[in-house]
Protein backbone atom coordinates (compact mmCIF):
# COMPACT_ATOMS: atom_id res chain seq x y z
CA UNK A 1 0.00 0.00 0.00
CA UNK A 2 1.29 3.45 -0.96
CA UNK A 3 2.77 5.83 1.61
CA UNK A 4 0.58 8.58 0.30
CA UNK A 5 -2.55 6.59 0.99
CA UNK A 6 -1.39 5.73 4.49
CA UNK A 7 -0.78 9.40 5.21
CA UNK A 8 -4.23 10.27 3.89
CA UNK A 9 -5.82 7.69 6.16
CA UNK A 10 -3.85 8.92 9.14
CA UNK A 11 -5.13 12.42 8.49
CA UNK A 12 -8.68 11.07 8.29
CA UNK A 13 -8.18 9.30 11.60
CA UNK A 14 -6.98 12.57 13.08
CA UNK A 15 -10.34 14.06 12.13
CA UNK A 16 -9.18 16.30 9.33
CA UNK A 17 -12.23 17.18 7.22
CA UNK A 18 -10.25 17.97 4.10
CA UNK A 19 -8.59 14.54 4.29
CA UNK A 20 -11.96 12.83 4.52
CA UNK A 21 -13.20 14.72 1.49
CA UNK A 22 -10.08 13.69 -0.38
CA UNK A 23 -10.64 10.08 0.73
CA UNK A 24 -14.15 10.09 -0.73
CA UNK A 25 -13.04 11.66 -3.98
CA UNK A 26 -10.16 9.21 -4.36
CA UNK A 27 -12.32 6.13 -4.03
CA UNK A 28 -15.56 7.49 -5.45
CA UNK A 29 -15.24 5.78 -8.85
CA UNK A 30 -14.59 2.20 -7.73
CA UNK A 31 -17.16 2.43 -4.94
CA UNK A 32 -19.91 3.82 -7.11
CA UNK A 33 -18.93 1.58 -10.03
CA UNK A 34 -19.30 -1.57 -7.99
CA UNK A 35 -22.55 -0.42 -6.37
CA UNK A 36 -24.00 0.55 -9.73
CA UNK A 37 -23.17 -2.75 -11.38
CA UNK A 38 -24.37 -4.72 -8.39
CA UNK A 39 -27.68 -2.92 -8.04
CA UNK A 40 -28.43 -1.78 -11.58
CA UNK A 41 -30.01 1.44 -10.35
CA UNK A 42 -28.34 4.82 -10.08
CA UNK A 43 -30.15 6.21 -7.05
CA UNK A 44 -29.76 3.01 -5.08
CA UNK A 45 -26.10 2.93 -6.04
CA UNK A 46 -25.59 6.51 -4.84
CA UNK A 47 -27.35 5.79 -1.55
CA UNK A 48 -25.28 2.68 -0.99
CA UNK A 49 -22.09 4.51 -1.94
CA UNK A 50 -22.74 7.30 0.54
CA UNK A 51 -23.69 4.86 3.26
CA UNK A 52 -20.56 2.83 2.59
CA UNK A 53 -18.31 5.88 2.81
CA UNK A 54 -19.89 6.99 6.07
CA UNK A 55 -19.42 3.53 7.55
CA UNK A 56 -15.87 3.33 6.29
CA UNK A 57 -14.89 6.72 7.70
CA UNK A 58 -16.46 5.91 11.05
CA UNK A 59 -14.74 2.55 11.33
CA UNK A 60 -11.43 3.46 9.73
CA UNK A 61 -9.68 2.65 13.01
CA UNK A 62 -10.71 -1.00 12.51
CA UNK A 63 -8.91 -1.29 9.19
CA UNK A 64 -5.78 -3.45 9.16
CA UNK A 65 -2.91 -1.20 8.10
CA UNK A 66 -0.95 -4.13 6.69
CA UNK A 67 -3.56 -4.61 3.98
CA UNK A 68 -4.78 -2.54 1.09
CA UNK A 69 -7.63 -0.15 1.79
CA UNK A 70 -9.57 -0.69 -1.44
CA UNK A 71 -10.60 -4.33 -0.86
CA UNK A 72 -11.71 -3.39 2.65
CA UNK A 73 -13.75 -0.50 1.32
CA UNK A 74 -15.26 -2.58 -1.48
CA UNK A 75 -16.16 -5.27 1.05
CA UNK A 76 -18.32 -2.71 2.82
CA UNK A 77 -19.92 -1.74 -0.47
CA UNK A 78 -20.55 -5.39 -1.37
CA UNK A 79 -22.18 -6.06 1.97
CA UNK A 80 -24.44 -3.01 1.67
CA UNK A 81 -25.41 -4.03 -1.85
CA UNK A 82 -26.25 -7.57 -0.78
CA UNK A 83 -28.34 -6.24 2.09
CA UNK A 84 -30.25 -3.97 -0.24
CA UNK A 85 -30.74 -6.71 -2.82
CA UNK A 86 -32.09 -9.02 -0.17
CA UNK A 87 -34.56 -6.42 1.06
CA UNK A 88 -35.57 -5.00 -2.29
CA UNK A 89 -38.99 -5.67 -3.72
CA UNK A 90 -38.98 -7.17 -7.22
CA UNK A 91 -38.56 -4.57 -9.87
CA UNK A 92 -39.06 -5.08 -13.55
CA UNK A 93 -35.67 -6.06 -14.86
CA UNK A 94 -36.28 -4.01 -17.97
CA UNK A 95 -36.43 -0.82 -15.94
CA UNK A 96 -33.24 -1.64 -14.11
CA UNK A 97 -31.38 -2.29 -17.32
CA UNK A 98 -32.74 0.90 -18.89
CA UNK A 99 -31.50 2.85 -15.88
CA UNK A 100 -28.09 1.36 -16.28
CA UNK A 101 -27.76 1.64 -20.02
CA UNK A 102 -29.03 5.21 -20.14
CA UNK A 103 -25.99 6.30 -18.20
CA UNK A 104 -23.32 4.24 -19.87
CA UNK A 105 -21.20 5.77 -22.56
CA UNK A 106 -20.95 2.96 -25.07
CA UNK A 107 -21.04 2.71 -28.81
CA UNK A 108 -24.39 1.92 -30.41
CA UNK A 109 -23.17 -1.33 -31.99
CA UNK A 110 -22.23 -2.72 -28.60
CA UNK A 111 -25.51 -1.65 -27.02
CA UNK A 112 -27.03 -5.07 -27.55
CA UNK A 113 -24.00 -6.81 -26.14
CA UNK A 114 -23.92 -4.53 -23.11
CA UNK A 115 -27.62 -5.06 -22.60
CA UNK A 116 -27.19 -8.80 -22.67
CA UNK A 117 -24.24 -8.67 -20.28
CA UNK A 118 -26.21 -6.44 -17.92
CA UNK A 119 -29.18 -8.79 -18.04
CA UNK A 120 -26.86 -11.69 -17.47
CA UNK A 121 -25.29 -9.98 -14.46
CA UNK A 122 -28.68 -9.12 -13.02
CA UNK A 123 -29.77 -12.73 -13.24
CA UNK A 124 -26.57 -14.11 -11.78
CA UNK A 125 -26.10 -15.23 -8.21
CA UNK A 126 -25.11 -12.24 -6.09
CA UNK A 127 -21.82 -13.82 -4.99
CA UNK A 128 -20.83 -14.62 -8.58
CA UNK A 129 -21.76 -11.11 -9.66
CA UNK A 130 -19.77 -9.43 -6.93
CA UNK A 131 -16.69 -11.61 -7.48
CA UNK A 132 -16.89 -11.10 -11.24
CA UNK A 133 -17.21 -7.32 -10.96
CA UNK A 134 -14.43 -7.03 -8.40
CA UNK A 135 -12.14 -8.97 -10.72
CA UNK A 136 -13.00 -7.50 -14.10
CA UNK A 137 -14.14 -3.96 -13.30
CA UNK A 138 -12.31 -3.16 -10.08
CA UNK A 139 -9.31 -5.22 -11.21
CA UNK A 140 -8.61 -6.64 -7.79
CA UNK A 141 -6.53 -9.78 -7.46
CA UNK A 142 -8.05 -13.04 -6.34
CA UNK A 143 -6.35 -12.63 -2.97
CA UNK A 144 -7.82 -9.16 -2.50
CA UNK A 145 -11.28 -10.32 -3.54
CA UNK A 146 -11.01 -13.23 -1.11
CA UNK A 147 -10.22 -10.77 1.71
CA UNK A 148 -13.04 -8.47 0.68
CA UNK A 149 -15.63 -11.23 0.54
CA UNK A 150 -14.29 -13.29 3.39
CA UNK A 151 -13.98 -16.46 1.32
CA UNK A 152 -11.05 -18.69 0.25
CA UNK A 153 -9.20 -17.84 -2.94
CA UNK A 154 -10.30 -21.10 -4.54
CA UNK A 155 -13.95 -20.27 -3.96
CA UNK A 156 -13.53 -16.82 -5.47
CA UNK A 157 -11.80 -18.26 -8.51
CA UNK A 158 -14.65 -20.72 -8.99
CA UNK A 159 -17.22 -17.94 -8.68
CA UNK A 160 -15.46 -15.74 -11.24
CA UNK A 161 -15.12 -18.63 -13.69
CA UNK A 162 -18.75 -19.58 -13.29
CA UNK A 163 -19.80 -15.98 -13.72
CA UNK A 164 -17.86 -15.75 -16.97
CA UNK A 165 -19.25 -19.03 -18.20
CA UNK A 166 -22.82 -18.00 -17.46
CA UNK A 167 -22.41 -14.75 -19.33
CA UNK A 168 -20.78 -16.43 -22.30
CA UNK A 169 -23.53 -19.03 -22.44
CA UNK A 170 -26.07 -16.25 -22.40
CA UNK A 171 -24.33 -14.40 -25.21
CA UNK A 172 -24.15 -17.59 -27.25
CA UNK A 173 -27.80 -18.39 -26.70
CA UNK A 174 -28.83 -14.85 -27.66
CA UNK A 175 -26.82 -15.01 -30.84
CA UNK A 176 -24.65 -11.96 -30.18
CA UNK A 177 -21.37 -13.81 -30.20
CA UNK A 178 -18.61 -12.68 -32.51
CA UNK A 179 -17.60 -15.18 -35.08
CA UNK A 180 -13.84 -15.76 -35.16
CA UNK B 1 -6.17 -30.46 -27.01
CA UNK B 2 -9.65 -31.40 -25.80
CA UNK B 3 -12.54 -28.95 -25.80
CA UNK B 4 -12.84 -28.98 -21.98
CA UNK B 5 -9.16 -28.14 -21.70
CA UNK B 6 -9.59 -25.33 -24.20
CA UNK B 7 -12.08 -23.45 -22.03
CA UNK B 8 -9.99 -24.04 -18.90
CA UNK B 9 -6.99 -22.54 -20.65
CA UNK B 10 -9.09 -19.58 -21.77
CA UNK B 11 -10.14 -19.00 -18.18
CA UNK B 12 -6.50 -19.10 -17.09
CA UNK B 13 -5.61 -16.53 -19.74
CA UNK B 14 -8.33 -14.24 -18.50
CA UNK B 15 -7.11 -14.72 -14.92
CA UNK B 16 -3.64 -13.59 -15.95
CA UNK B 17 -5.15 -10.40 -17.41
CA UNK B 18 -2.60 -10.31 -20.18
CA UNK B 19 -5.16 -10.77 -22.89
CA UNK B 20 -7.30 -7.71 -23.47
CA UNK B 21 -9.11 -8.86 -26.57
CA UNK B 22 -8.37 -12.58 -27.06
CA UNK B 23 -7.38 -12.00 -30.65
CA UNK B 24 -6.50 -15.21 -32.49
CA UNK B 25 -3.05 -13.91 -33.20
CA UNK B 26 -2.35 -13.36 -29.51
CA UNK B 27 -3.49 -16.80 -28.41
CA UNK B 28 -0.95 -19.48 -27.52
CA UNK B 29 -0.37 -21.87 -30.39
CA UNK B 30 -2.23 -24.89 -28.96
CA UNK B 31 -5.35 -22.81 -28.43
CA UNK B 32 -5.11 -21.18 -31.83
CA UNK B 33 -4.73 -24.52 -33.57
CA UNK B 34 -7.66 -26.03 -31.66
CA UNK B 35 -9.94 -23.12 -32.52
CA UNK B 36 -9.11 -23.50 -36.20
CA UNK B 37 -10.32 -27.09 -36.09
CA UNK B 38 -13.24 -26.89 -33.61
CA UNK B 39 -16.28 -24.74 -34.48
CA UNK B 40 -17.81 -25.16 -31.07
CA UNK B 41 -14.74 -23.85 -29.28
CA UNK B 42 -14.49 -21.09 -31.84
CA UNK B 43 -17.95 -20.01 -30.73
CA UNK B 44 -16.89 -20.19 -27.09
CA UNK B 45 -13.88 -18.02 -27.88
CA UNK B 46 -16.21 -15.57 -29.61
CA UNK B 47 -18.33 -15.41 -26.49
CA UNK B 48 -15.37 -14.61 -24.25
CA UNK B 49 -14.12 -12.06 -26.72
CA UNK B 50 -17.50 -10.30 -26.78
CA UNK B 51 -17.59 -10.29 -23.02
CA UNK B 52 -14.18 -8.66 -22.80
CA UNK B 53 -15.22 -6.07 -25.34
CA UNK B 54 -18.24 -5.05 -23.28
CA UNK B 55 -16.25 -4.92 -20.07
CA UNK B 56 -13.55 -2.76 -21.58
CA UNK B 57 -15.88 -0.31 -23.31
CA UNK B 58 -18.70 0.37 -20.87
CA UNK B 59 -18.07 2.72 -17.95
CA UNK B 60 -20.80 4.25 -15.78
CA UNK B 61 -20.91 8.01 -15.60
CA UNK B 62 -19.83 9.80 -12.45
CA UNK B 63 -21.95 9.74 -9.33
CA UNK B 64 -23.72 12.87 -8.20
CA UNK B 65 -23.28 12.75 -4.44
CA UNK B 66 -21.06 15.32 -2.77
CA UNK B 67 -18.07 14.31 -0.68
CA UNK B 68 -18.77 17.21 1.68
CA UNK B 69 -22.21 15.78 2.50
CA UNK B 70 -20.68 12.46 3.41
CA UNK B 71 -18.07 14.06 5.62
CA UNK B 72 -20.82 16.05 7.32
CA UNK B 73 -22.64 12.81 8.16
CA UNK B 74 -19.57 11.38 9.86
CA UNK B 75 -19.36 14.24 12.34
CA UNK B 76 -20.18 13.38 15.95
CA UNK B 77 -23.34 14.66 17.66
CA UNK B 78 -23.39 18.31 18.84
CA UNK B 79 -21.30 18.78 21.99
CA UNK B 80 -24.00 20.42 24.06
CA UNK B 81 -26.10 17.27 24.10
CA UNK B 82 -23.34 14.70 24.43
CA UNK B 83 -23.57 14.73 28.19
CA UNK B 84 -27.08 13.31 27.85
CA UNK B 85 -25.65 10.05 26.56
CA UNK B 86 -24.02 9.48 29.93
CA UNK B 87 -26.54 11.07 32.24
CA UNK B 88 -29.74 9.51 30.88
CA UNK B 89 -28.69 5.86 31.34
CA UNK B 90 -27.32 6.61 34.80
CA UNK B 91 -30.51 8.41 35.81
CA UNK B 92 -32.61 5.52 34.49
CA UNK B 93 -30.53 2.99 36.40
CA UNK B 94 -30.73 5.06 39.58
CA UNK B 95 -34.50 5.42 39.26
CA UNK B 96 -34.94 1.70 38.78
CA UNK B 97 -32.72 0.97 41.75
CA UNK B 98 -34.65 3.35 44.00
CA UNK B 99 -37.93 1.85 42.84
CA UNK B 100 -36.66 -1.67 43.57
CA UNK B 101 -35.53 -0.63 47.04
CA UNK B 102 -38.89 0.99 47.73
CA UNK B 103 -40.79 -2.12 46.70
CA UNK B 104 -38.53 -4.26 48.81
CA UNK B 105 -38.96 -1.99 51.80
CA UNK B 106 -42.71 -1.95 51.46
CA UNK B 107 -42.90 -5.70 51.01
CA UNK B 108 -40.41 -6.51 53.75
CA UNK B 109 -41.91 -8.15 56.80
CA UNK B 110 -42.02 -5.90 59.81
CA UNK B 111 -40.00 -7.25 62.66
CA UNK B 112 -42.22 -8.57 65.35
CA UNK B 113 -40.06 -6.87 67.92
CA UNK B 114 -40.43 -3.50 66.19
CA UNK B 115 -44.18 -3.79 66.05
CA UNK B 116 -44.25 -4.94 69.63
CA UNK B 117 -46.33 -7.97 68.68
CA UNK B 118 -45.90 -11.68 69.05
CA UNK B 119 -47.91 -14.29 67.20
CA UNK B 120 -50.95 -15.04 69.24
CA UNK B 121 -52.26 -18.49 69.98
CA UNK B 122 -55.13 -17.71 67.67
CA UNK B 123 -52.74 -16.97 64.84
CA UNK B 124 -50.88 -20.19 65.41
CA UNK B 125 -54.17 -22.07 65.54
CA UNK B 126 -55.12 -20.41 62.26
CA UNK B 127 -51.97 -21.70 60.63
CA UNK B 128 -52.60 -25.17 61.96
CA UNK B 129 -56.10 -25.25 60.53
CA UNK B 130 -55.64 -23.44 57.22
CA UNK B 131 -57.76 -25.05 54.58
CA UNK B 132 -56.52 -26.10 51.21
CA UNK B 133 -58.93 -27.25 48.58
CA UNK B 134 -57.37 -30.12 46.70
CA UNK B 135 -58.60 -32.82 44.36
CA UNK B 136 -56.48 -35.85 44.93
CA UNK B 137 -56.27 -38.74 42.45
CA UNK B 138 -56.48 -42.24 43.83
CA UNK B 139 -53.30 -43.65 42.36
CA UNK B 140 -51.02 -41.75 44.66
CA UNK B 141 -47.66 -42.99 45.71
CA UNK B 142 -47.61 -43.17 49.49
CA UNK B 143 -43.95 -42.32 49.53
CA UNK B 144 -44.79 -38.81 48.41
CA UNK B 145 -47.27 -37.69 51.05
CA UNK B 146 -48.02 -34.01 50.74
CA UNK B 147 -47.87 -31.97 53.86
CA UNK B 148 -47.50 -28.39 54.80
CA UNK B 149 -45.06 -27.45 57.48
CA UNK B 150 -44.95 -23.92 58.77
CA UNK B 151 -41.33 -22.98 58.35
CA UNK B 152 -41.51 -19.45 59.53
CA UNK B 153 -44.13 -17.15 60.79
CA UNK B 154 -44.62 -13.53 61.35
CA UNK B 155 -47.75 -11.49 61.21
CA UNK B 156 -47.66 -11.28 57.45
CA UNK B 157 -46.21 -14.33 55.85
CA UNK B 158 -45.81 -18.02 56.19
CA UNK B 159 -43.28 -20.28 54.57
CA UNK B 160 -44.77 -23.55 53.43
CA UNK B 161 -42.84 -26.62 52.51
CA UNK B 162 -44.83 -28.97 50.35
CA UNK B 163 -43.78 -32.44 49.41
CA UNK B 164 -45.22 -32.75 45.92
CA UNK B 165 -45.50 -35.98 44.05
CA UNK B 166 -42.59 -36.40 41.72
CA UNK B 167 -41.04 -33.08 42.66
CA UNK B 168 -39.95 -33.59 46.22
CA UNK B 169 -39.97 -30.84 48.86
CA UNK B 170 -40.75 -27.42 47.49
CA UNK B 171 -40.97 -24.23 49.55
CA UNK B 172 -43.59 -21.60 48.82
CA UNK B 173 -44.19 -18.27 50.53
CA UNK B 174 -47.84 -17.76 51.42
CA UNK B 175 -49.46 -14.63 52.68
CA UNK B 176 -51.90 -14.94 55.52
CA UNK B 177 -55.17 -13.44 54.40
CA UNK B 178 -56.84 -13.23 57.74
CA UNK B 179 -54.58 -10.72 59.35
CA UNK B 180 -57.23 -9.10 61.44
CA UNK B 181 -56.44 -11.56 64.24
CA UNK B 182 -53.09 -9.93 64.72
CA UNK B 183 -52.78 -6.37 65.78
CA UNK B 184 -51.03 -4.20 63.28
CA UNK B 185 -50.42 -0.57 62.69
CA UNK B 186 -53.00 0.87 60.35
CA UNK B 187 -50.43 1.73 57.73
CA UNK B 188 -49.40 -1.89 57.61
CA UNK B 189 -52.98 -2.95 57.07
CA UNK B 190 -53.17 -0.55 54.18
CA UNK B 191 -50.05 -2.00 52.66
CA UNK B 192 -51.29 -5.53 53.18
CA UNK B 193 -54.57 -4.66 51.53
CA UNK B 194 -52.65 -3.26 48.65
CA UNK B 195 -50.80 -6.54 48.29
CA UNK B 196 -53.96 -8.61 48.46
CA UNK B 197 -54.24 -9.24 44.73
CA UNK B 198 -50.75 -10.71 44.84
CA UNK B 199 -51.42 -12.85 47.88
CA UNK B 200 -54.73 -14.07 46.55
CA UNK B 201 -53.12 -15.07 43.34
CA UNK B 202 -50.42 -16.94 45.20
CA UNK B 203 -52.98 -18.79 47.28
CA UNK B 204 -54.90 -19.64 44.16
CA UNK B 205 -51.75 -21.02 42.62
CA UNK B 206 -51.05 -23.13 45.67
CA UNK B 207 -54.56 -24.49 45.57
CA UNK B 208 -54.22 -25.31 41.91
CA UNK B 209 -51.06 -27.19 42.69
CA UNK B 210 -52.80 -29.17 45.37
CA UNK B 211 -55.43 -30.18 42.88
CA UNK B 212 -52.96 -32.38 41.15
CA UNK B 213 -51.76 -34.03 44.31
CA UNK B 214 -52.73 -37.61 45.13
CA UNK B 215 -55.86 -38.14 47.22
CA UNK B 216 -56.05 -39.53 50.70
CA UNK B 217 -57.83 -42.82 51.26
CA UNK B 218 -60.47 -41.28 53.51
CA UNK B 219 -61.40 -38.66 50.99
CA UNK B 220 -61.55 -41.20 48.24
CA UNK B 221 -63.81 -43.42 50.34
CA UNK B 222 -66.06 -40.50 51.09
CA UNK B 223 -66.32 -39.80 47.44
CA UNK B 224 -65.54 -36.20 48.17
CA UNK B 225 -62.74 -35.61 45.83
CA UNK B 226 -59.72 -34.47 47.69
CA UNK B 227 -59.74 -31.68 50.19
CA UNK B 228 -58.20 -30.96 53.53
CA UNK B 229 -60.70 -30.24 56.19
CA UNK B 230 -57.96 -30.20 58.68
CA UNK B 231 -54.29 -29.86 58.14
CA UNK B 232 -52.66 -33.06 59.30
CA UNK B 233 -48.98 -33.63 58.56
CA UNK B 234 -49.36 -37.27 59.40
CA UNK B 235 -51.85 -37.97 56.68
CA UNK B 236 -50.79 -40.73 54.44
CA UNK B 237 -51.86 -41.65 50.99
CA UNK B 238 -53.29 -44.80 49.58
Amino acid sequence: MGNEELQLIDRCLAGEQAAMTEFVERFRTPVFGLAYRMLGHRHDAEDVSQESFVRALRSLHHWDRTRSILPWLLAIVGNRCRTLLAARRKRPMGQLITDQLADTAIEPQTQTLAEEVSLGLAGMRVEYRQAFLLFHEQELSYQEIAEAMGKPVGTIKTWVHRGRRELVERLKSRGVVEVT
Amino acid sequence: MKCCDFELRLQDLLDEREQKSLCAADLPAPLRLHVERCDECAEVLGGYRALLRVLSSARPSESAFRAEDIVELTKPAPRQFRWLRTVVPLATAATLMIAALLVQWIAAPVAVEQAGLTPSDTALQLVATTKFDAVLPSNADPRFAPFATPMEINERSLGLMLNLAGLGPVTFPAELLEVQLIEKPSWMVQVTDGLKPVTERMTGTLNALFRVLPATAAEKDNGQGASYDRYDPNQRLV
